[in-house]
């Protein structure tokens, strides 16, 4: 017997089951969608090319407190293979109140490694004192416009500066939440003296240096019976020379660390136990402590479909051929539910953005739709469906 | 009557998985703000542990650059008597355009009371001497790499396009801050310039290495002294910064709340439907008894929020101790990571005022639906 041409499953019925089902995949969604937009968005803190690597001391606790010695760029700049080296300096600050991250650039290097578009105003040079260009969304946020004077104070010294807004830039998403200024300005606030900087980013030619051997050609450089190196005659080194009055300071190499910039930023989070599994578990875990409503709703909408199952049951049709029938038909809600979930998750997300201005580290968080994230929904959803219409469908 | 309905439905299988339901939604709001509260407790923690200076800058009130605000430098003389204060700078900054062999620069001038004390203060290296009178001037070292300017150089600087002073450079200094880029020199240079001016832009203050109740009472002593215009400002903004911070964390926490309540909303909404689907006979027998309409209807309410707030109390359990758990085996498994997990009353009692509310909402419509249709005949 063919239950293909009964209609016994009551459309008053699979609404709301339709609703919970879709409810629970928002749920799963939006918590998967927030948690990989921020370990993406901070992993691609400092870039994500396969070329650019960051230079940095290892035994800093975060991205932000590390600092290697300021000469080490024009060391990195000597070496064969390297196109190009950006010494930076990033600081939390506080302006008007509102948590903040400069980055102290020699811009010339800077935008090597990164594109930059400015909206109003003029590009950031070496020599521009007192001057910041910011990120489009930092302009927003602060409510800053061109020529604007700010106000900077220091999380990590005991130094306030004065600025004016020269320029409003648009660049990568992270960014665009950013101060740019002046190397010195950025040394400043970070309060630890010219010869020090956060970190040096280098793009390198991947046919001729990685990692490892860029590492490699610095410790060997820095030996004290080294045959000095071709100096180096770069604009960062003519730039740097000409205005900062860093000095050779002595440091510890074995401190140094080199990873492609991703990995640097990986590296970081996965010191705190954070890794993209480690967060697509836990929206595992959300979605399991959310399937209790989902499996009462399943249950529930069986049970009010109890006296039809029984009437098709007692006109001979099998439990085996109810079940199948069921799940059929459960499925394709499921499937509904978990599509219509995804929508609405990336609507609220794209909404969060816009509207709620979700921050993290006083970055936003940019909503991305992960392919992973849309498969583990759909998956979970039907196994969750499938699993409890398995086992009580047909037995009411 | 209502002890016979309660009896009657409470006794129903299903009130268990339907508490255990609502239950686990409301154990994921209370993990996971029992583990922002450590993140960000830790966050504050951070603020506290880090050296933090004790530098202040007095402003006018009304502005938001130090370019604008104008002050009374008589403010400084008073601030001076209070005895845990280390040193008072009063400072005018001026923007104005250098003239130097190499071609022109727009600067800013810094006007210091004594320039030899600034530059003590700021602990700064002199490649000279501090400037002493009118005729002379210190140049910050990144200003005269900038300039090429040499000590013993003579420098123009323009004020407002049409006043111009002539100075010596007598020393070139090195502080690690913004004067590095300034031209320093005394204030009664520019009082000169600008005729008798009391006004200054600002006044940075340091306060001694006393005891934190030492110091509070020297900022209460500080703001007493301020006139009505003027602020005072700690420099090193950990605790503004951190609080930021936290605040951040507490937006998108309570954005991903407001999902959780709405799936705790359509949880009840399916406890009433269900105890409606599955109780008809119930229903009927009160029905028959004599109950009235809107007794089914109160019934449906009062049962359907009994077991969301059920649901919500032992949700807060589960969520705390499983909070406790996860971070008892994350401390072993890395030992250098510290979770400590808490919630607050305050927040409890905000969980369960929200899962109130949401259950509400939930069951509303299915329970004033009843009353609309809630005949006997209905029911059978």
């Amino acid at each position: 017997m063919s239950l293909k041409g009964f209609r016994y499953l009551h459309k008053q019925h699979i609404i709301p089951l339709v609703l919970i089902l879709t409810l629970t995949s928002v749920l799963f969604s939006v918590t998967a969608f927030s948690f990989l937009s921020f370990y993406n968005g901070f992993a691609s803190y400092v870039g994500e090319e396969e070329n650019v690597v960051a230079i940095y001391d290892r035994r800093s606790s975060t991205p932000f407190t590390g600092l290697i010695p300021t000469y080490l760029t024009e060391q990195v700049n000597s070496i064969d293979g390297v196109l190009a080296s950006s010494p930076e300096t990033i600081t939390p600050c506080v302006v008007n109140n509102q948590s903040i991250f400069i980055r102290g650039i020699v811009p010339e290097e800077f935008v090597k490694l990164n594109n930059i578009t400015l909206i109003e105003g003029n590009m950031l040079n070496l020599s521009n004192i007192n001057t910041a260009i910011i990120g489009k969304g930092l302009a927003e946020k602060l409510n800053l416009k061109l020529n604007d004077e700010i106000l900077v104070f220091s999380v990590l010294s005991e130094k306030h500066i004065q600025l004016q807004v020269k320029g409003i830039c648009e660049s990568n998403p992270i960014m665009d939440d950013e101060a740019l200024v002046p190397l010195y300005v950025g040394q400043w606030l970070r309060g630890a003296g010219y010869s020090y900087v956060t970190l040096i980013r280098a793009k390198i030619d991947i046919d001729q240096l990685n990692a490892n051997s860029l590492y490699a050609e610095i410790i060997k450089t820095s030996q004290p019976t080294a045959t000095p190196q071709p100096t180096a005659t770069s604009s960062t080194k003519n730039q740097l020379d000409q205005l900062v009055p860093y000095a050779q300071t002595h440091f510890d190499v074995d401190r140094l660390n080199i990873e492609q910039t991703q990995t640097f930023m990986k590296n970081y989070l996965n010191r705190y136990g954070v890794s993209k599994d480690t967060l697509l578990s836990i929206s595992v875990v959300v979605l399991f402590f959310a399937s209790g409503t989902a499996a009462s709703a399943l249950t529930m909408f069986l049970n009010q479909h109890k006296r039809e199952i029984d009437i098709l049951q007692s006109i001979g049709a099998s439990k085996r051929k109810i079940k199948i029938d069921l799940l059929s038909k459960v499925l394709t809600w499921s499937l509904i539910s978990s599509t219509l979930g995804t929508i609405i998750a990336a609507t609220l997300m794209l909404l969060f953005e816009k509207v709620g201005n979700i921050q993290v580290l006083s970055h936003r968080l940019f909503f991305q739709l992960d392919p992973l994230i849309v498969a583990l929904n759909f998956t979970l959803i039907l196994s969750l469906t499938a699993f409890i219409v398995a086992r009580s469908g047909g037995n009411q | 009557m209502h002890t016979i309905a309660f009896k009657m439905l409470f006794r129903k299988k299903g009130t268990a998985s339907t508490v255990l339901a609502i239950a686990l939604l409301i154990a994921l709001i209370t993990s996971v703000s029992a583990l922002v509260n450590n993140i960000n407790s830790q966050a504050t923690a951070l603020g506290t542990l880090a050296r933090i200076g004790e530098t202040y800058l007095i402003t006018d009130k009304n502005s938001n650059s130090l370019l604008e605000s104008r002050i009374d430098v008589n403010i400084a003389d008073a601030i001076r008597n209070v005895s845990e204060v280390k040193y008072v700078l009063p400072q005018k900054l001026i923007p104005a355009t250098l003239t130097a062999t190499t071609g022109n620069y727009p600067i800013l001038i810094r006007a210091v009371d004594e320039p030899q004390t600034f530059f003590n203060m700021k602990k700064a290296h002199i490649n000279g001497i501090a400037s002493k009178n009118q005729s002379h001037a210190n140049v910050g070292k990144i200003l005269s790499n900038l300039a090429s300017i040499n000590k013993n150089d003579n420098i123009t600087l323009t004020i407002n396009d049409s006043s111009t002073i002539k100075v010596q450079i007598v020393g070139i200094t090195t502080t690690n801050d913004q004067s590095d880029t300034d031209i320093i020199l005394p204030i009664i240079t520019l009082n000169e310039l600008f005729q008798k001016n009391d006004n200054i832009s600002y006044i940075e203050l340091a306060l001694k290495d006393t005891s934190t109740s030492a110091r509070n009472n020297a900022i209460n002593q500080i703001t007493q002294i301020l006139p009505s215009n003027a602020q005072i400002t700690k420099v090193q903004q950990i605790d503004t910064f951190a609080q930021d911070m936290n605040n951040q964390t507490l937006s998108f926490l309570n954005l991903w709340s407001i999902v959780i309540y709405t799936v705790v909303a359509a949880a009840s909404y399916v406890i009433a439907t269900k105890l409606i689907t599955e109780s008809k006979y119930e229903l009927s027998m009160l029905k028959i008894m004599g109950a009235k309409r809107s007794l089914t209807s109160k019934t449906i309410l009062a049962y359907t929020i009994i077991l969301a707030t059920a649901g919500a109390i032992l949700g807060i359990a589960i969520g705390i101790v499983g909070a406790q758990v996860a971070s008892t085996t994350i401390r072993w498994m890395f030992t250098n990571i510290s979770v400590a997990p808490f919630i607050e009353v305050n927040q409890i009692i905000q969980i369960l005022l929200l899962s109130f509310v949401s259950s509400i909402v939930g069951c509303i419509y299915p329970a004033l639906k009843v009353v609309q249709k809630a005949t006997v005949e209905n029911f059978l």
